[in-house]
């Protein structure tokens, strides 16, 4: 009976020592990321029931101590459910806040230097030249006006197309990021199941593989299937990325301006749905193009509906009709506005009359500066400077929407990682008490054995010895 | 609630910079006193700042416009008032030529000062302003008035010139030499004709066709006037438009000072007391009071 007081003493140091252990593995990790807390679950030891061949007067049943069940992560997969379907849309949203602040900083409103007042500058620049038709500095004034806005015009029409570039840049970082992800998954998985099948709860492996899908929530909108094995599956539209020790990469493709994610190897788009990988998407096929496509619209309205004028128009040195039929602008093969090359080299050839040999006549540089006003775009609804006006509020509204969206889901995976960081995040109040806890406990035991080890030395040593 | 120290360090984090960002626009706002800096932080009112000073350079070149064709028509008063003189001085040589005591030496003298008046009306008649000849319609870089032929020819056109000075509203600012100055100078020229041919009949038929020019020249003065009223007028509507357009659009984009200078002071209160509340939550741990 007492050397089984020594086991059940032993049993007690052993436990103690495995959760003094767990504690300080929780201390050591206390800022690891995705580290849950773990707990070491005691259990009583199966107790001895006194064999006797008649129901004896001592206690049926004697306890033999303390086992160490099980360490497990405290932690609630409920809220890492719902904090991987919130990351995917925060993830868009972030991506497209990033995209607009890029986009807005192109067209730089509203300040002195942006394209609304360069127009003002364009078409003032015509009524100075309608003002004194004949004087040649307000005609190399136009010019220059002219040729600023064309330059601005292209330079905010190129930074868009640079920003649709670097889009597909982030895409293939992204992609390759979401592939090395899968790859590590579909090893953690293998590990896992493996660590399992031998009854081992392999509770680190597991941080790190939940850390992992955190991370993937971010770029798509991919489903994860846990599996009674212990492995998780990921989905993208119903196809697998990791499939238990299996992983299947992604790769970017753009054709005809047009950017896809495809299974790699296949020409099949993956079904992304959500996160960044989506934004990035949306941005490189649809908003970018856009916005491009409306700068040229206003490059075309300028240069069709100036050019119009201008054609029938005569310069200074024209002293005959019939008109020569100049234009003002050229738009290049490569989408470039520019003034005339041969209005830089000579003023004069601008056409500010509607008739030749009259340098007071201005009636041309009037109707050009009156286009100012005239409903051009949006099918005849709105002016150049209108239309331009618009196009960044919308940028704009976009912009706004996709912050407050931004803000909105930022807070909503906070409030839920707080409802995790609850659960999980190891306190080192908590952990210290329990220290001292488990550390007292141990001292207990070890005392315990002392206490065994005397009653031995007492029956074996002191015992038949009377008056010796 | 389980509440760990990672938790309060991401809490007080999460605060600060959140406290840092908003104190962050707010100084924008005041030292660029402008309440927009990019479209979204208001995009309606980022279409208004755009729209109205849009609004403000048009008014504005308006104005730079109505102020040149106000200088035009004042240096043609000028011109047409001093030929207006100087045909009253004619009429009145014309009068005393036609008196029948007159001799022919006497004559003879009045004709040549018709002469000098007729060559400084035509002179008047070429006034440029700058490098630009006011009375030759729109060929403003011909002279309008041939001294080499008697009387002199006019060589401009009857274009008007027009200048905008509202949005689809135009004002003519000239006066053509062919409808103020010729009938003048052909006047003279007859009158000076009969004072050559000596016969004070008809010196004295020629004193209608003299008032008919200067009747010509007043309406032509007439319409300058009317002309340079409508102006002014306009004038003072534009300056009103851009006062009432400059200030809606310090409304709609300039920040209001005594608001954001208020704004920042409880934005730095907060930020210094989330600083001293941070400081002192994040120190101490169970750790520190183990001995």
């Amino acid at each position: 009976m007492v050397f089984r007081a020594l086991e059940t003493a032993f049993r007690g140091l052993m436990a103690q020592q495995r959760a003094v252990d767990t504690a300080n593995h929780n201390i050591a990790n206390a800022n690891t990321p995705g580290f849950a807390r773990q707990r070491v679950s005691l259990v009583p030891s199966m107790p001895y029931t006194v064999p006797a061949f008649n129901r004896s007067g001592l206690a049926g049943q004697v306890g033999t101590g303390v086992l160490v069940a099980s360490i497990t992560r405290v932690r609630e997969s409920v809220f890492d459910l719902q904090y991987r379907v919130q990351s995917q849309a925060l993830g868009e949203a972030s991506t497209l806040v990033d995209a607009y602040a890029q986009i807005e900083a192109v067209f730089n409103e509203p300040t002195e230097a942006g394209l609304g007042t360069l127009l003002d500058r364009f078409w003032r620049a015509w009524q100075a030249v309608g003002n004194q038709p004949e004087d040649l500095a307000a005609r190399a004034a136009l010019v220059q006006d002219a040729t600023t806005l064309a330059t601005n015009l292209n330079r905010m029409r190129r930074q868009l197309t640079e920003l649709q570039t670097d889009t597909v840049t982030k895409l293939t970082l992204q992609v390759s990021e979401v592939n090395s992800i899968a790859e590590r998954l579909a090893s953690l998985n293998q590990q896992i199941v493996a660590a399992l099948a031998t009854g081992q709860t392999p509770n680190d492996l597991m941080d790190q593989r939940d850390l992992l899908l955190d991370k993937l929530a971010r770029f798509t909108g991919a489903t994860i299937r846990p599996l009674p094995n212990g492995a998780v599956n990921i989905y993208l539209g119903g196809y697998p990325l990791v499939d238990q020790d299996q992983w299947f990469p992604l790769s970017v493709q753009v054709s005809g301006g047009t950017a896809s994610v495809l299974w790699q190897g296949t020409t099949s788009p993956v079904a992304l749905e959500r996160g960044s990988l989506q934004a990035l998407l949306h941005l490189h096929n649809a908003v970018l193009p856009g916005l491009v496509q409306k700068l040229e619209d206003i490059r075309d309205a300028l240069a069709n509906e100036v050019n119009t004028l201008h054609m029938i128009g005569y310069g200074l040195s024209d002293l005959s009709g019939p008109p020569p039929g100049r234009s003002f602008f050229q738009v290049t093969a490569g989408g470039e506005l520019e003034v005339e090359p041969s209005l830089v080299a000579d003023p004069q050839l601008i056409a500010a009359a509607d008739a030749p040999g009259e340098p007071g006549n201005n009636a041309i540089a009037r109707q050009i500066a009156e286009l100012r006003s005239k409903l051009v775009l949006n099918s005849g609804t709105a002016t150049i400077n209108d239309f331009y006006n618009t196009l960044v509020a919308e940028v704009g509204g976009a912009s706004q929407t996709a912050q407050v969206t931004r803000d909105n889901q930022r807070a909503l995976v906070e409030a839920i990682d707080r409802q995790r960081q609850e659960i999980m995040a190891v306190s080192l109040d908590e952990e210290m008490a329990n220290l001292i806890k488990y550390q007292q406990a141990y001292g207990a035991a070890a005392r315990a054995i002392t206490a065994v080890d005397e009653m031995l030395d007492r029956i074996i040593n002191g015992m038949g010895l009377v008056g010796r | 609630m389980r509440v760990t120290h990672g938790m309060l360090v991401d809490t007080l984090l999460k605060n600060l910079s959140g406290n840092l960002a908003r104190m962050e626009r707010v100084y924008q706002q005041i030292t660029s006193a402008r309440r927009i800096s990019r479209p979204s932080d208001d995009p309606v009112g980022t279409a208004t700042v755009l729209r109205l000073g849009s609004a403000a350079q048009e008014i504005e070149q308006y104005l730079a416009n109505v102020e040149q064709a106000r200088t035009w028509l004042d240096l043609t008063d000028q011109a047409l008032t001093t030929i207006g003189q100087s045909l009253q001085r004619a009429r009145e040589l014309v009068v005393q030529a036609a008196n029948d005591t007159l001799s022919a030496d006497d004559r003879q003298a009045i004709w040549q000062e018709l002469t000098a008046l007729q060559e400084q009306i035509a002179t008047t008649g070429n006034y440029a302003h700058a490098g630009r000849y006011l009375f030759a319609g729109s060929l403003t870089q011909t002279e309008p008035f041939d001294l080499s032929t008697d009387p002199p020819t006019y060589r401009g056109n009857s274009d008007q010139l027009q200048r905008l000075i509202d949005r689809g509203v135009t004002i003519d600012i000239n006066v053509t030499g062919d409808t103020a100055i010729v009938p003048v100078l052909t006047a003279i020229k007859q009158a000076r004709d009969a004072v050559a041919a000596n016969d004070p009949v008809a010196i004295r038929s020629q004193l209608a066709a003299i008032d008919a020019a200067h009747t010509q020249l007043l309406a032509a003065q007439a319409s300058v006037g009317a002309r340079v009223n409508r102006l002014e007028a306009q004038r003072d509507r534009l300056l009103d438009a851009h006062t009432s357009t400059l200030r809606l659009a310090s409304e709609a984009g300039d920040t209001d000072m005594a608001e954001a200078i208020t704004r920042f002071s409880k934005e730095e209160l907060t930020y210094r007391a989330a600083l001293q509340a941070g400081a002192r939550a994040i120190q101490p741990t169970l750790l520190d009071y183990l001995r």
